[in-house]
């Protein structure tokens, strides 16, 4: 059966290179023509991009390039580093608060829970963070620590978001977004600076870099910094929130030839997180006492080898080795990580490009609880392979067709296929429509596949116990998206999605069959993760800039969720309560004006509904809306010395942005101030 | 799973015939470092003010000159073509040699003119001209913009005081685009 099948296959497949053969030797007899078009549609396209803007564009020298913003199939943003600078953002979710479809709130002084599409949490599951291609998403639960994910604002080149699947490309937990925070080269931070700053909420930061060049072209940067924040407004008898992080890194970066790029980084950090409540809570167990401080310290290496076979073919070589340490009040966690990443871009005819790739990844985990929570066994090594491919096509009246899909083996959950099928259409030069179709998932966690925990007095009998569950599989969405981009104007865009995903098995936590421990004579209670949520969300993002004049800058979003789940089992950890767990509206204004003698201001006024439930409050109660302005003053004094002011939620003493009642602080006004010296 | 593979094949090799026979339009590559330069030199025009005497009168052009061995292709010529910047078209000249740059607003000097460099600058000394190339001691000879490729980035050294000292303003817009040179290249 299998064999005259595969046969068949064959012979067509024989028949159709035969076609392919005729078909080349056609097209290239008009490639010059091609060739000359091209050239005129280039430059159109670049005329489009502000002058900023352009010094981002990637060209052909060493490798192929992005395609342009404008023209991509999905919902992406990108925050640049002169955003970065001119906002005064501190850390990577400041940094992507207005960017449409992205919901950003801080938890404490240093927890922050960032999502996309829903699925607001204190872990946000369905968000996959890569750091230069290094993913920061933790295995042990499904999220990103912020807390340690520290930089030096100034070396971000930039930050892509894309919402929805990303999985095609990137993998498992790509489900509704993909953040790739992108440092600068180390050509492009040559010479040295240092930076103090203080204010209300920090008691102090402080950081030095310094950029140089050896004799042989070979780049670098080495950096320092330290930074020691105060606490925010946290729950009456709880632990305070403050916390404190050093941080060394450097990069290098050497253009061995035309042809080859070789990049090296490292990072290595430590410090102390201050937390207003524990890590895991059981209801109706003793939790850790005293003061709540978690001991953090980690570290990474990455090299990056870019090959370039041609103008529009190269290949890429990642391999970096990350190691996380995490001294938590309820346990003591080391991650190491080791990945090797391969990808090759290839263009098949004049109409085709190839992008396909190779993935391993081996995750060594020891978890050892404090009495309270247990991961069994403690110790585990789970390892992640992966494939895929993916195919641009260009077919006629300005028509692109990206087909790809992802293949994956993980300890967690097997085999998972993830597809996408994208079409994108210019309707005109400054009009396109895109639309996709995806298929994504989050493969399980340690947390969900090998948790032990007494949810009741463990001497006593019965017990009731939180246990891991090996049957528990990935949750699974299917994605549709849409999405039209219009520049009316050189001074006005705007950018448009729309989303419809369906969840199923989302995961949810059942009382299994009780059973008799023989060892100890108790009967237990098993409660488990099961697949038992399903549901879906409607979802609407907009944004639109304006820049009428060279010296102001004007960007408007807005963002509108709806998300229904229903439990189709007891989902006894309220998980569906999800559902409401993301503001429903959410407005972003921000403006930017570039004054006389050296002066930059910014602002920016974000106004949220309220979060209706989450699964952390038992009784659904949420957290009222709010909105808040920040201010950003920046005078480039001299050459050499740069001064800032900053205010950060101005409008109110202080106010909650997420969190159950007891877990999180209201986050108070603050006000910095910074000096730069440029070497 | 054999059957599969094979289907697959057959997919990819059909969606490569729709491609090559119906003949729709490439997907855009990626554009040259010289198509990003050309634009550039485009946009100079738009945020450099020259002194009112460097213009014939209200509607005289914006001249680009290109110095030596012309790497643009085309276009350079294709970037400006159809542009007015204050109610003044651009125009594109070729120059064989410094003596012709008179007239010239905006200069590009190639690389095939790399061992002319200090002359070239040297004769434009006191001329209301924004001169920009991509060499590589352009900044220490007192050039005023150079093109420097940066991780596959077109990103500008700029050197306003000798902008300045040429009477060009340049806007904050313009100088924000640019990065700080290399240590000995300021």
């Amino acid at each position: 059966m299998t064999l005259s099948a595969s046969t068949r296959g064959h012979r067509s497949a024989t028949a159709m290179l035969r076609a392919v053969l005729v078909a080349g030797a056609w097209a290239a007899t008009t490639s010059v023509l091609y060739a000359q078009q091209m050239a005129a549609a280039q430059v159109n396209e670049l005329k489009r991009l502000s002058i900023e803007q352009l010094a981002d564009v990637e060209v052909t020298s060493v490798t192929r390039s992005a395609q342009p913003l404008s023209r991509a199939a999905a919902a992406v943003a990108v925050v640049t580093s002169g955003q970065i600078t001119n906002s005064g953002a501190m850390n990577v979710p400041e940094a992507i608060r207005y960017v449409p479809g992205v919901h950003v709130a801080q938890l404490t002084a240093s927890q922050w829970a960032v999502s996309s599409r829903g699925f607001a949490g204190a872990s946000s599951p369905d968000l996959l963070v890569l750091s230069d291609g290094r993913s920061i998403y933790t295995p042990l639960y499904s999220g990103v620590f912020w807390d340690v994910q520290d930089y030096l604002m100034p070396d971000i080149d930039r930050i892509e978001v894309v919402r929805g699947p990303g999985a095609a490309l990137w993998g498992s937990n790509a489900v509704n977004g993909v953040i790739n925070v992108i440092s600068k080269s180390a050509q492009d931070t040559q010479g040295g600076w240092m930076t103090a700053e203080t204010g209300s909420e920090e008691r102090a930061l402080a950081a030095a870099q310094y950029g140089g060049e050896t004799a042989n072209d070979i780049y670098y940067r080495v950096f320092a910094k330290y930074q020691d924040d105060t606490a925010e407004d946290h729950p009456a008898g709880s632990s305070p929130d403050d916390w404190r992080l050093g941080h060394i890194g450097f990069r290098s970066d050497w253009n061995a030839d035309s042809a080859d790029a070789f990049t090296v980084q490292g990072d290595a950090y430590s410090g102390r997180i201050g937390q207003v409540s524990p890590s895991v809570n059981i209801i109706g167990r003793p939790g850790p006492a005293g003061p709540l401080r978690a001991g953090v310290s980690g570290g990474n290496l990455l090299e990056h080898w870019r090959h370039a076979m041609s103008a529009d073919s190269d290949f890429e070589v990642r391999v970096y080795y990350d190691y996380t340490h995490r001294n938590d009040p309820t346990f003591v966690d080391d991650l190491g990580t080791l990945d090797i990443d391969f990808l090759e871009h290839l263009p098949f005819g004049h109409f085709q490009a190839v992008t396909w790739g190779l993935s391993g990844r081996t995750m060594n985990d020891r978890n050892e609880g404090k009495g309270l929570f247990a991961l069994d066994p403690p110790d585990s090594r789970d390892n992640v392979v992966s494939g895929f491919v993916q195919d641009e096509v260009s077919l006629p009246h300005s028509v692109r067709l990206t087909l790809g899909t992802k293949l994956e083996h993980n300890d967690f959950s097997g085999f998972e296929v993830q597809p996408s099928v994208r079409a994108a259409w210019d309707l005109a030069d400054t009009q396109t429509v895109w639309g996709a179709i995806s298929r994504a998932v989050r493969v399980p966690t340690r947390l969900e596949r090998d948790v032990d925990i007494d949810a009741t007095d463990p001497a006593g009998n019965p017990v009731v116990v939180l246990l891991g569950n090996r049957d528990f599989h990935a949750e699974e969405v299917l994605a549709f998206e849409l999405g039209y981009r219009w520049q009316p104007l050189r001074d006005l865009s705007l950018d448009l999605a729309a989303f419809r995903n369906r969840y199923t098995g989302l995961a949810s936590l059942e009382l299994g069959t009780p059973f008799l421990d023989a060892a100890t004579g108790q009967i237990i209670y098993p409660l488990l993760n099961e697949n038992l949520i399903d549901g879906h969300s409607t979802g609407l993002e907009g944004l639109a800039l304006y820049s009428p004049v060279a010296w102001w800058r004007l960007s408007v979003n807005y963002s509108y969720i709806d998300m229904k789940l229903t439990a189709l089992g007891q989902d006894n950890n309220r998980n569906r309560f999800v559902e409401g767990s993301t503001p429903r509206n959410q407005v972003g204004v921000q403006s930017d004006f570039d004054l006389p003698a050296g002066v930059q201001l910014h602002a920016g006024l974000r106004v949220l509904s309220a979060i209706v439930s989450m699964p952390e409050v038992v009784d659904g109660t949420g957290d009222p809306g709010y909105q808040e302005l920040d201010l950003n003053a920046i005078w480039h004094a001299t050459p050499h010395f740069t001064l800032s002011l900053e205010g950060r939620s101005l409008l109110h003493a202080s106010h909650v942005e997420f969190g159950g009642v007891d877990e999180r602080s209201a986050i108070k006004r603050s006000v910095y101030g910074r000096v730069t010296w440029q070497l | 799973m054999a059957a599969l593979r094979a289907s697959r094949r057959a997919i990819a090799v059909a969606l490569l015939l729709a491609g090559g026979l119906l003949g729709g339009r490439p997907a855009l590559a990626a554009p040259s470092a010289q198509q990003v330069e050309a634009v550039f030199l485009f946009y100079f025009s738009q945020f450099v003010d020259w002194p009112p005497g460097a213009f014939a009168d209200q509607s005289a052009p914006i001249v680009i000159g290109v110095l030596g061995a012309d790497p643009f292709d085309g276009t350079l010529d294709q970037a400006v073509s159809g542009e007015r910047v204050n109610g003044r078209p651009i125009v594109v000249r070729r120059l064989a040699n410094v003596g012709e740059a008179t007239g010239c607003h905006i200069l590009y000097i190639s690389s095939s003119e790399a061992p002319n460099l200090p002359h070239i600058l040297d004769a434009l000394k006191g001329r209301n001209v924004l001169t920009v190339s991509d060499l590589g001691n352009f900044m220490q000879s007192g050039g005023m913009i150079r093109f420097v490729l940066i991780d596959q980035h077109v990103r500008l050294n700029i050197n306003a005081r000798a902008a300045q000292a040429a009477g060009l303003t340049l806007s904050s817009k313009l100088l924000r685009a640019a990065v700080p040179a290399a240590p000995g290249e300021g």
